[in-house]
């Protein structure tokens, strides 16, 4: 058996101790991307390991680990402050969380650490998300919008634009042709030039929805998709989430407070409550887990 | 016949046919002058008009389009008029290789204030970029040796590499060429990804951020091409006027290329045009009001201001009535003259508005 030896330097006392802290020094101080990678059962797409994140005094998310398996639909549940938002917002990096590891399997099969990669480089690995308050640019139009989420797929500089040379004008015809299919596939491409400006709930969700299918994903995370919609919306939503999976090959995690939709279309549930992992399982065993039902209904009396 | 309308019709909706039209118009000017069909004042007004057109292009990209203050503009422009002026007439280079380094220092030190500014918004961000105007201004006023202080230092009518010593109307259509190239590029750059981004940028940066969107990039990117109009802008001042001198690059100048965004149209390319046709010649034609008014050399000083307060007032009531800007006015016209149109085809049945009144 090797003992563990004393780190000599500062540096690799820093490696041992903050391996993930490290990294993004190096990587800023560099800027280079120096992205280790790391290795998970080949079903898995995504691996929450052990994820906390401390605001000041509070611990929203406590200890958390679950894990997605390819082609999943996979329901983050729990009562209103869970921390179920946070946990996204630490999966795509708009938190870095305070421990714990978020691995990543890539469309090429290489598995990252996510706390190891930058916000807005998140989508180029094919991870997706949508936001709770449907986060719309209003001074566009709905083709523009989802023409958004093709960001990363133009490689096109600012050459091309300036001088709008004939490799930009077809890329930006070909991906406006692409956002046009995946939006008559919401049923929406008749409204593809209004403004996305007051446009009823049901409508921005689709166009939201259309805005992450353009960039490839393999993990699409949906922040509550089915609020604000009516019963026949959302029926409706439950059919296309799995269309989504079946046709684009995606992994969709989605956190939602309509357990109707939950049950119906996840194939596997974790619930949280305070940051805390109350269960994992299939949505029958969910619904009849004590410890389930005591965080959101509260105590029965003996 | 009928067809042959149409297609012009048509072609006039196309941008670039607009742009090329505009510029035929604005070519046409000198010639017009010279005719006496136009008075020629209006040569040395539009001159200026365009040139404010320029840097206004750069402001809206800015404000307009990411959603970015900047109070700095002038600073700018005075730094790379005196630029060009040095350059040509201390190190004698050419017109030419003296536009280049002059678009390329304004672009590095408009760059390091985009990095400063990373990590301020809004109002701040105001602050900071009329800090530096006024350092710039400042610099002006005390280099004396660079600038010549208040006797103000001149270019002269440009001297071009195939097309030899312009005179007024030949810099002129170089100013109106180079306007309408601006105009292209502007138009280039918000229709595409760029656009889109910094419009992202604008509307939700967490959006934005989800989609791959670099913000520190895109930021840097919206006060490089803001410094590089402005920069141009300043060029073509240099090369237009008899003389710059320090105060003109004031905060003042900063804000009347503020209201011609806002006055004209956040957003919009033509709304651009029309604001600097507006506040450049209003406030051209207000100086000039308020020489006529009796006594006027006893209180010269007092009436100074006139201008300004008019840009001041235009701004708030087009703030209250036309937000977006006058340019939105024709769109509205436009949007009534339909809603009429509908109103007297459709008659039967359903409503026209199947919006149920939200808008």
């Amino acid at each position: 058996m090797k003992t563990e030896k004393k780190p000599r330097s500062m540096i690799e006392r820093l490696t041992k101790e903050h391996p993930g802290a490290f990294m993004r020094l190096a990587a800023r101080i560099s800027g280079r991307k120096v992205i280790q990678t790391h290795t998970m059962p080949e079903n898995e797409v995504l691996r929450i390991d052990d994820l906390s994140m401390v605001f000041g005094g509070l611990r929203a998310v406590d200890h958390l680990s679950f894990t997605l398996k390819k082609g999943q639909i996979y329901g983050l549940i729990g009562p209103n402050g869970a921390g179920k938002t946070t946990v996204f917002n630490c999966i795509t990096q708009f938190y870095k969380s305070s421990t714990g590891r978020i691995l990543f399997r890539t469309p090429q099969g290489t598995v990252i650490d996510l706390n190891d990669v930058r916000v807005d480089d998140v989508i180029k690995l094919g991870l997706v998300r949508t936001f709770q308050n449907v986060e719309l640019i209003k001074d566009l139009t709905i083709l523009e919008n989802v023409l958004i989420g093709s960001h990363t797929e133009f490689t096109t500089t600012l050459f091309d634009e300036i001088f709008r040379t004939r490799r930009n004008k077809r890329q930006e015809e070909a991906l406006a042709n692409k956002a046009g299919e995946i939006l008559d596939f919401l049923g929406i491409g008749h409204l593809k030039s209004m403004y996305a400006m007051a446009l009823p709930y049901g409508i921005a969700k689709k166009v939201e929805m259309a805005r992450t299918l353009m960039s490839h994903p393999s993990l699409i995370i949906l922040d509550e998709p089915a609020a604000g919609l009516n019963d026949e919306e959302t029926l409706e939503l439950a059919r296309t989430l799995r269309t989504i999976r079946d046709e684009y090959h995606c992994t969709i995690l989605l956190v939602e407070h309509d357990m109707g939709l939950v049950m119906d279309v996840c194939d596997e549930i974790c619930a949280i409550s305070f940051g805390k992992l109350l269960a994992v399982g299939s949505p029958l065993q969910i619904q009849k887990n004590p410890v389930v039902q005591e965080a959101y209904l509260g105590k029965a009396d003996a | 016949m009928g067809k042959s309308k149409l297609s012009i019709g048509k072609g006039l909706k196309n941008p670039y046919v607009q742009y090329l039209l505009f510029g035929v118009i604005l070519l046409s000017f000198p010639y017009l002058t010279e005719a006496g069909i136009l008075p020629a004042y209006l040569l040395r007004t539009y001159g200026f008009v365009m040139v404010y057109a320029i840097a206004a292009l750069g402001l809206n990209l800015l404000l307009g389009y990411s959603g970015l203050a900047s109070l700095g503009t002038a600073g700018f422009i005075g730094f790379s008029g005196y630029l060009t002026i040095s350059l040509v007439h201390d190190l004698s280079l050419p017109y030419a290789a003296a536009v280049v380094v002059a678009i390329l220092v304004p672009l590095a030190l408009g760059l390091v204030v985009g990095f400063i500014s990373l990590r301020i918004d809004g109002m701040y961000l105001a602050i900071a970029t009329l800090i530096v105007g006024e350092i710039m201004r400042t610099s002006f006023v005390q280099l004396t040796s660079w600038t010549n202080g208040a006797s103000g230092r001149g270019l002269g009518y440009p001297k071009l590499i195939l097309l030899g010593q312009l005179n007024r109307a030949q810099t002129f259509s170089l100013i109106a060429i180079v306007l309408v190239l601006m105009m292209v590029v502007t138009y280039n750059l918000i229709r595409g990804k760029t656009g889109r981004a910094l419009v992202a940028m604008r509307g939700s940066s967490a959006a934005a951020q989800a989609m791959g969107i670099n913000l520190v990039r895109y930021r840097l990117l919206a006060f490089g091409l803001a410094t590089v109009y402005a920069a141009v802008a300043g060029i073509m001042w240099a090369s237009y006027s008899t003389r710059i001198y320090p105060s003109e690059w004031s905060l003042g100048l900063s804000l009347n290329l503020l209201a011609v965004v806002v006055v004209g149209g956040i957003k919009s390319i033509w709304g651009t045009v029309l604001g600097s046709v507006i506040i450049y010649s209003s406030t051209t034609i207000i100086a000039d009001l308020a020489q006529k008014i009796p006594n006027y050399a006893a209180i010269k000083s007092q009436l100074s201001g006139l201008p300004s307060i008019f840009t001041g007032v235009l701004i708030i009531v087009v703030i209250i009535v036309y937000p977006y800007g006058l340019i939105y006015i024709g769109r509205d016209i436009k949007r009534l003259y339909m809603y009429l149109k509908s109103l007297t085809k459709k008659k039967r049945g359903l409503p026209t508005s199947t919006d149920g009144g939200r808008n």
